[in-house]
């Protein structure tokens, strides 16, 4: 598996020499239709890099209706930027992360792109509303389904070595391993979901990764074959007691008749 | 009238533009989605042309950073105060190919505002001609406004033919 996520990984990663630096191009997609990239520019005085975005990133969220003027969006912004070291230059437009040692750029550039995926889930955050229905549904069986058996997280991350890498939900049943569940309203979601799987089996973390789709198409098509082939992957609508027995199963080792 | 109809259409510039940093305003690429805000471009540098078919009309504003090899060229119709988002060439320094993000509706169908949903598709050219090299960029200001000009039909001639480079 491990080299499976590795390969799906590596083969639509980029490296291109710029004036500016290296720009580095990734699978992942991003909300404004072009693979997420980034570039390293470095090593300074002090052997020390930069990693940062292409200062198109939130100004596409503003034009797109994401007001970082409104106070919540504003405050959950900060607290992204605080949680990975990241920083902001309202000039430059640029997200980024300063003083990087040649050591630690690999592993830093991972996080930068979580980061600029869970900033681009803030343009879904009026969506998120008209979706919550399906969400707290599926939330509610999802309970009612495991019987007491595991106890459910939300927002929360699986171990503090994947703290940069939250899950809608966490689920934790005795002697099993945790499970993730993100639930899929973007393709967003399915990339943060396959670089959670990554980095656990990267760093030997014991955790199963699950996103449970609401229909089949609620993402693009290479999204979803991406996450069937990577992920548990159940959709919702259509097949709601399948999937959620699904997911049970996965949490508690036991089937859900079993269970009754 | 859709994209493709507006470039092959007679077009009368009515303003060039000129290479400008900082903040783009309202008036030259009017965006109501990003509130009272001017449409922030930070790192890049930006030119916006205005023109006209018949009574309609349109504008073309373009990102340069020659640095990061980032370019974009956006095409959009006023309407109202706001703009209808028809097409965007672009060039992406960290996956250098060139494509454009298109939709094929007619004007008075595509959402105004910035954001790509599922009316926006993109595509690459199949047979690159030049400057469409798919890996190189070279572009510095005169470029990037020669290519505007040549690959929208700014001053009337066709450099790229009737696929627009990206087939039909």
């Amino acid at each position: 598996m491990k080299e499976e996520l590795c390969k799906a990984f590596c083969t639509d990663l980029t490296v291109r020499d710029v004036p500016a630096g290296l720009a580095v191009g990734t699978g992942f997609m991003g909300v404004a239709g072009d693979q997420i990239g980034f570039y390293l520019v470095g090593p300074d005085s002090l052997g020390l890099w930069r990693i940062l975005d292409d200062g198109n990133t939130v100004p596409y969220l503003e034009a797109s209706g994401a007001d970082l003027g409104v106070q919540t969006r504003k405050e959950t912004f900060d607290d992204l930027l605080e949680e990975y070291g990241a920083t902001y230059d309202d000039d430059s437009t640029e997200l980024s992360v300063d003083n990087v040692k040649r050591a630690d750029l690999a592993a830093a550039a991972m996080k930068f792109v979580a980061l600029l995926l869970r900033i681009q889930d803030m343009l879904f955050m009026t969506r998120e509303r008209a979706e919550s229905t399906w969400v707290e549904e599926a939330t509610r069986d999802l309970t009612v389904g495991l019987q007491g058996r595991a106890r459910i997280e939300e927002n929360a991350h699986v171990s503090s070595a994947l703290s940069d890498y939250p899950a809608d939900l966490v689920i934790r049943g005795e002697n099993r391993a945790p499970v993730a569940l993100f639930f899929g309203v973007s393709d967003v979601k399915v990339y943060e979901a396959l670089l959670l799987r990554f980095t656990a089996l990267r760093k030997a973390e014991p955790c199963e990764v699950v996103v449970l789709f609401e229909k089949y198409n609620s993402v693009t098509r290479k999204a979803r074959q991406r996450a069937d082939n990577n992920l548990i992957a159940p959709t919702y609508r259509g097949g709601e007691h399948e999937a959620i027995a699904r997911i049970v199963e996965v949490a508690t080792g036991q089937s859900q008749a079993a269970m009754h | 009238m859709n994209w493709r109809d507006v470039v092959q259409s007679q077009k009368h510039v009515t303003e060039a533009g000129t290479w400008q940093s900082g903040k783009v305003a309202r008036a030259a690429f009017p965006l109501s989605k990003s509130g009272n805000k001017a449409y922030r471009v930070g790192n890049k540098r930006w030119r916006a042309v205005r023109f006209t078919v018949g009574a309609l009309e349109y504008r073309v504003l373009i990102l340069l950073n020659e640095p990061f090899e980032q370019f974009q060229a956006t095409l959009g119709a006023i309407v109202g105060n706001d703009m209808a988002v028809m097409a965007s060439l672009e060039f992406h320094g960290t996956h250098g190919d060139w494509h454009i993000h298109h939709t094929e509706e007619d004007v008075a169908k595509i959402p105004a505002g910035f954001k790509r949903g599922s009316w926006i598709r993109k595509d690459e050219p199949p047979t690159p001609p030049p400057p469409f090299t798919r890996t190189g960029f070279g572009i510095d200001e005169p470029g990037a406004y020669k290519l505007t000009v040549d690959y929208f039909r700014l001053d009337n001639t066709s450099q790229f033919g009737d696929t627009l480079g990206f087939g039909q």
